[in-house]
């Protein structure tokens, strides 16, 4: 009986076994952690950490550093900015180990996210301190795009796997966080060569899905698991978007029109009905319909959102206030009102 | 302080074959299982170079076969639970079959009999898994097992025992 399994298990244990070489090379590298760890602790040369760490560490001797002199170089390295001695562990050392260490999407899309902000905040201070050179402009930037795009892909990750909800609250929080960075965003340089370049990207993206989901078309008539899943899928993407609108809506209603404001709500009651539709064709397993309503409710989600932003920027140059642009950023559906300077 | 490095490195000639085997039989891939160990005993030799969460205190380990133990399987419960969050995103389905070794005889049954006891264990809930890879593959005494996990020792072996019969219910062995 359970004899059998516990002669097996004696047997197999023998079979795992590490070689002389083997467990000899494992040490090593446990040695040469250590030893680095030691002298970390003791040099206070920042410019000799900066040099050492970037040359040769593997990840684990980043993660024992980071557990040794937590209490030092890299706390310390939080606070720098472009051009500091401590910059480069800040970003190569600290948010890289933090992303290696981060598993699920939803946590490394909500890490570059953090990223991003983050640049935007040492801009922020740059120019506070007046120091915001055109090197660290281009710097920031760049890194400002570079962790957005990642933003994005993972975002359309979330999105691919079903997990629309996810998606639409991490994107949720980085729109809001932008809107409350934008005077930093144009300060970094947001050109219109740039939007018009990451309008196409969007547009790029939009299509390929558009293409994934006529590949999907044949595939939906069967109603397998794989179906369902989609199609509960797009009904949350649907009731996301219906969310993020109508808090959009809310959030504007103070700088609209009554006319706007009613033509934006019927237009959103309406996609909230093409939702119930879907949600009650799909609990028919009619799987088709479900997924074509939970589309054109996201349609009209996007037709309520569009009525406002119509009304918005047509009442802004009637008021003639600052010059407002509208900038779409690598993120899918998320834009920031930046001012032209 | 290159007290705590000897004394780190005599426990790592002492243990690191048995931690290894233990990280092995609870995840089943062997550059895990090298990467578990390693960070065990990294993560013992910071503990008393600089005391628990970096308070900067050094820390005398007693029993340090226990403490290693002990923070092997802290790591491992943390890697479980990171890997099954990815998994449930990704689905993939890397890491199912112990790598072939090669392909004689021998190490084609080797294989055979490692995916055997791998599916029947991993079948078992991973506290009752803890414990039996700790009873049977590290030959640790219930009261040894007790003081690792900070449990009490019946505790221990009812659930030994428990753990013996879901193996024998489920698989009929």
């Amino acid at each position: 009986m359970e004899k059998d399994f516990l002669e097996k298990l004696n047997k197999a244990k023998k079979e795992v076994n590490l070689t002389e070489e083997r467990k000899a090379v494992l040490k090593s590298e446990i040695v040469r952690s250590i030893d680095l760890a030691r002298q970390l602790g003791q040099i206070s040369s920042r410019s000799i950490i900066n040099s050492l760490i970037l040359k040769t560490m593997p990840i684990l001797a980043y993660v024992l550093i980071l557990a040794v002199v937590g209490g030092g170089v890299s706390t310390a390295a939080e606070g720098a900015l472009p051009g500091d001695a401590l910059y480069t562990i800040k970003v190569k050392v600290n948010e890289e180990v933090r992303a290696a260490l981060t598993a699920s999407t939803e946590a490394k899309a909500e890490w570059e996210a953090r990223r991003a902000e983050r640049r935007l905040e040492e801009a922020a201070e740059l120019e506070a301190k007046g120091e915001l050179k055109e090197g660290a402009k281009a710097e920031l930037e760049e890194k400002f795009e570079e962790h957005a795009q990642r933003v994005a892909e993972r975002l359309v990750k979330l999105e691919a796997k079903g997990k629309a909800e996810v998606a639409a609250k991490v994107a949720e929080r980085f729109e809001r966080s932008l809107e409350a960075h934008q005077d930093v965003l144009a300060k970094v340089g947001v050109t219109l060569d740039k939007v018009a370049e990451i309008k196409l990207d969007l547009q790029l993206k939009a299509a390929a899905q558009v293409e994934a989901a006529a590949e999907k078309e044949d595939e939906r008539e069967d109603g397998g698991p794989a179906v369902r899943a989609a199609t509960e899928g797009k009904i949350g993407a649907a009731s996301n978007v219906i969310n993020s609108v109508r808090k959009f809506i809310e959030r504007k209603k103070a700088e609209l029109g009554v006319g706007a404001v009613v033509e934006a709500e019927a237009k959103l009651k309406k996609a909230d009905e093409l939702l119930v539709e879907a949600e009650t064709k799909l609990q028919a397993s009619v799987y088709a319909e479900a997924f074509d309503l939970a589309q054109e409710s996201i349609r009209a989600s996007q037709e309520a959102k569009a009525a406002v932003e119509l009304k918005k920027e047509k009442e802004e140059i009637e008021l003639d206030g600052p010059e407002m642009l509208e900038v779409k950023t690598k993120v899918p559906g998320i834009k920031v009102r930046i001012k032209v300077e | 302080m290159s007290d705590n490095r000897q004394l780190l490195l005599a426990a790592y000639d002492q243990y690191a074959d048995a931690i290894y085997r233990h990280c092995f039989f609870r995840v089943f891939n062997k550059a895990k299982a090298e990467e578990l160990m390693q960070e065990t005993f990294l993560k013992v030799w910071v503990y008393m170079e600089k005391g628990p969460f970096g308070s900067a205190q050094g820390r005398e380990v007693k029993n340090i076969r226990a403490f290693l133990y002990r923070v092997a399987n802290n790591l491992i419960i943390d890697y479980i639970r990171r890997k099954k969050e990815e998994s449930l995103d990704a689905m993939t389905e890397d890491e199912n079959f112990i790598e072939p070794a090669g392909a004689d005889q021998k190490d084609l049954e080797k294989e055979v009999l490692l995916n055997e006891v791998k599916d029947q264990i991993n079948d078992l809930p991973e506290d009752y898994k803890q414990i039996l890879i700790m009873r049977y593959v590290d030959d640790l005494e219930p009261r040894e097992i007790a003081e690792v996990l900070d449990l009490d020792a019946n505790n221990v072996s009812v659930k030994i025992h428990r753990g013996l019969m879901m193996l024998k219910s489920r698989f009929k062995i």
